[in-house]
């Protein structure tokens, strides 16, 4: 499974959804998209949000943290 | 820095300050009067025939102090986690704590301006340390007429100076320390009627002559509810409501929750119950923190 999060470091949700994965023992990649402009224009282009946390699920987008959204995705 | 900040005055904050204090703990309590000083008469608490809503608070208020708690009538703005525990912003001050007990009670009316949910995440945001960086040299604006919008402000100038408040067709009203911070920025004071924009928000509607182009807007209004310190804390809610564990915990350790932000049952004794619980859990968490400090 590969688990991508587009993060900020001052956002607090971001923080939430790492600490998650780490509970469900799910590793993940993780793109501060605050100093990576090319992961940033990637995070829009994929999720057209300008807003993080972003989380891609082999290729499933979630917008901001969704524990259920996140659960469901991993089951599978 | 305390050991622990109760934000919220009430019948479930002063509660949990209460068993806090009583166990020597140093703990501020903060917060501006509630919903129950409003309360005409109180009858249904047990063992008080009847007594008035502001009374009951005036006595709740003398008991945690004569426990050496701290109580200051200000307005919170915001909280972030630090190094060691928690940062609270209020009005007039800056405080740290180990542990923060939320008894904010219950959500107050958010902003309503046409059109303003279809745009969340498409240029309007809830949270500028989330979503701030998006908007770096951009014009961007915030909602709000208090101290908060201020604040909110000051934290965009991290990503911007091109930053507007919009009052939303009221008066500012801020305390005086935030009148010479305030004329870093524009202020408009015009009625807003609507959003627009394609997929992206790109004006402001004021009426159907006037409209202002804007890259993005942060909601700042009034003082922070329980969805906005949720936000700039990252706790989780459901319903309005805070979750927490079985020990009043929510998410992040060290933030506990009472009283109407996790009742369903919204009484002046479901609150007493609730901050007792609250209060006793935080005291058994710092216990533990300063058992695995001395390890």
């Amino acid at each position: 499974m590969s688990v991508k999060i587009y993060s900020t470091t001052s956002c607090p949700w971001c923080n939430v959804a790492k600490n998650y994965f780490k509970e469900i023992g799910v590793q993940y990649e993780d793109y501060n998209v605050g100093e990576d402009h090319e992961k940033a224009v990637e995070m829009v282009k994929k999720s057209g949000q300008r807003g993080v946390p972003v989380i891609d699920i082999d290729g499933k987008i979630i917008v901001g943290f969704n524990k259920e959204a996140i659960d469901e995705l991993v089951k599978k | 820095m305390y050991d622990a900040i109760v934000i919220g005055k009430g019948p479930a904050g002063l509660s949990a300050a209460l068993y806090l204090g009583r166990d020597g703990y140093k703990v501020l309590v903060i917060g501006k009067d509630g919903a129950t000083e409003k309360y005409n008469m109180l009858e249904n608490y047990l063992g008080i025939q009847s007594i008035p809503g502001k009374e009951f608070i005036q006595i709740a208020e003398k008991q945690v102090e004569n426990f050496g708690v701290e109580i200051k009538r200000e307005k919170v703005l915001n909280a972030s986690e630090i190094d060691d525990g928690f940062k609270v912003i209020t009005d007039s001050n800056e405080y740290t704590s180990k542990t923060i007990v939320m008894a904010l009670g219950v959500k107050k009316s958010s902003i309503t301006i046409k059109d303003i949910n279809k745009y969340i995440g498409k240029g309007v945001s809830y949270c500028v340390s989330c979503d701030g960086f998006f908007y770096k040299d951009k014009n961007v604006g915030v909602i709000g007429s208090s101290e908060y919008a201020v604040e909110e402000a000051l934290n965009l100038k991290n990503y911007t100076d091109r930053i507007t408040i919009f009052t939303d067709g009221k008066e500012m009203n801020i305390s005086e320390k935030y009148i010479p911070l305030l004329k870093q920025f524009n202020v408009d004071n015009r009625k807003i009627q609507s959003l627009e924009g394609d997929n992206y928000i790109s004006h402001i509607v004021f009426n159907e002559e006037e409209k202002l182009s804007i890259d993005g807007i942060f909601i700042a209004n009034d003082t922070p509810n329980i969805d906005d310190l949720s936000n700039s804390l990252g706790i989780l809610t459901n319903n309005n409501k805070v979750v927490i564990d079985e020990n009043s915990m929510t998410n992040i350790k060290g933030i506990f929750a009472c009283g109407d932000m996790i009742n369903n049952f919204k009484q002046v004794s479901t609150a007493v119950g609730s901050g007792a619980i609250a209060g006793y859990s935080c005291i058994k968490y710092l216990i533990n923190l300063k058992v695995s400090k001395e390890k």
